[in-house]
């Protein structure tokens, strides 16, 4: 497995290797899915717009100004796809249903089904900007600095999103002991 | 288990596992397609750009300037040694454009 950096393999693509690009999407693909997975609260949702964000990132590889920077652009790209994608609503609302119909099955170890409705629930009343942030922080570990660059807020905001999310998060838990 | 501990619980649900050939196929598919219907633009672009200059050339100095492409096919026809000869020219020219994005990292 080639260990080049993200810089290098986008100065490849760039020159047009496939092979290239293909590298970096499976670097990259997994925490991309996840982090739009938090974001969409639908897995299907989430994974159709990780295709389209690979796809549009390859086609627009030229327009990335720092190739190191590679990652927090994709999921950049990501989450404004998620935001054009919202608006259509019709399809988004028939796939909520299909997902939150399959929500009691997928309860992870230690939560109760209840509890995983609960906090299902919660984070789908969360905003959008706190899902992301979210996302990013509490689940993929990026740091507050990281993900201000990649969702383009002000690393202030994020950490308010987190703080407010994670209470709200909480707080159903707590509501539920 | 601590609140802590479910909220991580169940925000790790959504993590994705580090290898799903599934997702990078389709990925492959769809870039394979757009890369082939953007050929074809161009290759057709390029087909009628030749065929208006082939057009206006014939409608200029008419059909006498073109024997000599009548003369060439004839002899290609005859002689397969000379076919065969130009088709590998033609594909050693073209195997480099067709391999440039596989062969490169």
């Amino acid at each position: 497995m080639s260990l080049a950096s993200d810089a290098q393999l986008v100065a490849a693509a760039r020159r047009g290797s496939d092979l290239a690009f293909e590298q970096l999407a499976r670097r990259h693909s997994p925490a991309l899915r996840s982090f739009l997975r938090g974001v969409c609260r639908n897995h299907a949702w989430a994974d159709d717009v990780a295709q389209n964000t690979l796809i549009r990132a390859w086609q627009r590889l030229d327009q990335l100004k720092d190739p190191s920077a590679f990652k927090s652009w994709l999921f950049g790209t990501g989450w404004r796809l998620v935001a054009e994608d919202r608006r259509a609503a019709g399809r988004r609302a028939k796939r909520e249903q299909d997902w939150s119909d399959t929500q009691a099955q997928m309860s992870p170890e230690g939560i109760s089904p209840d509890e995983t409705m609960a906090l299902e629930a919660a984070m789908q009343a969360l905003t959008a900007d706190q899902r992301a942030a979210i996302s990013l922080c509490l689940a993929g570990g990026w740091s507050h600095g990281e993900a201000a660059q990649a969702l383009d807020m002000p690393t202030g905001t994020i950490k308010s999103h987190i703080k407010r999310g994670r209470a709200k998060l909480l707080a159903v838990l707590g509501e539920r002991k | 288990m601590t609140m802590d501990d479910k909220l991580q619980a169940f925000l790790a649900k959504d993590r994705v596992p580090s290898s799903d050939p599934a997702f990078m196929a389709r990925l492959d598919e769809s870039m394979a397609r757009i890369r082939l219907w953007s050929q074809m633009r161009a290759s057709a672009a390029f087909a009628i750009a030749i065929a208006a200059v082939a057009f206006g050339l014939y409608r200029a100095v008419g059909p006498q300037a073109f024997t000599w492409l009548n003369d060439f096919t004839l002899a290609m026809t005859g002689t397969p040694g000379l076919a065969l000869a130009a088709i590998i020219v033609a594909a050693a020219l073209y195997l480099p454009r067709l391999l440039q994005g596989r062969l490169k990292v």
